[in-house]
């Protein structure tokens, strides 16, 4: 099996000159990309990100430029973006406050499931690992593209937060949620809600062959969720963002660039003792990350070997 | 498993027994008119009942998190 390509903008700056600075990457990245193939004139475009918490305790999500060049660019291409996430319309007034809002983005902000999440469409899961059936939010049901526009962190349930993640718990109902974190009494190693999370991803994307792309931001990367009423400095320097079609690809790929990455002095990857090459998440908080990665490949979801090629 | 501490504001609460109807693991009792988290041990933090909730009475907050973390925080 040939290998998935995974692009990435590296938010190292090279040259002092605004075409190595990140957001300009994106572009190329974009640019790049195979959306200008999945995107027609016309299309309805889910751009999946998390807004933030309720209580505007953690501040570390995805900044509203990075935001704008993708929103931007869907419009480029004929496209009718608009931002989405779970949680209703109050989670949506807090993303407005928060920077994602038609002035800053370009894009309008809609619930994934309604004003109070009652907006759902049922999905049988094929080959289900934990869950038959996902509760999916009629916005990115009936979107005719997704992006999955996620922010790489760490995660008490899971070890780690990303792509799968964004849209396994942000684009399903309260039911689904549910579901899968009751998995996370079976076991300690976070296996039965990880193997929920691949479950719930292959609901979501079913109706959308070769109509997703995944996109990984892997700066801030702190030690828990962007839901989290707080935020803690990162645990590793910024690595930038990378994409791909291939989830599975694109999610071994952001792991590996974590884990061999060095700590941040004064974060808790500090006080853990963690070294390049470590398995962060996993000493972090005890749950192995790459569970959701192995679940997504076996449901056929994407590939395990990549190709990292830089923007 | 984190653990949730699940807070009805019993001033705000209306009794109209919406967190019930929404809460996938029935956390919630309704008594004397007015939302009682019966059930905290079963929240699994899915918050089904704060988007449901039309007074903002309800709120919940990771518990058992922190004992995971004291290597890391300090107790709250």
């Amino acid at each position: 099996m040939a290998k998935s390509k995974v692009l990435f903008a590296k938010a190292q700056l090279e040259r002092i000159d605004k075409a190595y600075s990140l957001p300009y990457k994106f572009m190329n990245l974009l640019e790049a990309s195979p959306l200008k193939n999945m995107i027609t004139p016309g299309n309805i475009v889910a751009i999946k990100i998390h807004v933030g918490d309720m209580e505007h305790g953690g501040y570390r999500t995805i900044r509203p430029i990075f935001v704008r060049v993708l929103v931007d660019y869907v419009k480029k291409l004929g496209g009718i973006p608009f931002i989405t996430d779970t949680w209703g319309l109050r989670h949506i007034i807090v993303g407005l406050e928060n920077g994602y809002n038609y002035e800053t983005i370009g894009a309008i902000a809609l619930p994934v499931s309604g004003i109070k999440e009652t907006d759902l469409v049922k999905v049988r899961v094929p080959n289900p690992l934990r869950v038959s059936e996902i509760e999916v939010g009629s916005a990115v049901y009936y979107a005719d593209v997704l992006i999955n526009f996620a922010h790489s962190k760490g995660h008490p349930s899971s070890g780690y937060g990303g792509a799968i993640k964004n849209v396994s718990m942000g684009c399903t109902g309260p039911n689904t949620r549910s579901a899968i974190h009751n998995l996370e009494r079976e076991d300690q190693i976070g296996r039965a809600f990880q193997e929920g999370l691949a479950d719930a991803f292959h609901a979501v994307i079913l109706n959308k062959p070769n109509k997703v792309y995944n996109i990984n931001y892997v700066l801030d990367v702190q030690p828990t969720c962007d839901c989290a009423p707080w935020s803690d400095i990162p645990i590793v320097p910024d690595i930038g963002i990378l994409a791909s079609e291939d989830v599975v690809a694109l999610e071994k790929a952001t792991l590996d660039l974590i884990n061999n990455a060095p700590v941040v002095p004064g974060s808790i990857g500090e006080k853990a003792g963690l070294k390049p090459g470590d398995n962060k998440f996993f000493i972090i908080h005890g749950k192995d990350p790459y569970i959701q990665v192995e679940a997504a490949h076996r449901k056929g979801l994407g590939n395990m070997e990549y190709d990292l090629v830089e923007v | 498993m984190a653990g949730y501490k699940v807070y009805v504001d019993t001033s705000k609460c209306i009794g109209c027994a919406q967190c019930y109807v929404a809460c996938p693991n029935k956390v919630f009792a309704i008594i004397n008119k007015k939302a009682v988290p019966v059930n905290q041990d079963a929240c699994v933090g899915c918050r089904a009942c704060i988007v449901k909730c039309s007074t903002n009475a309800i709120t919940i907050t990771p518990r058992d998190v922190y004992a995971f973390y004291t290597r890391f925080y300090k107790r709250t």
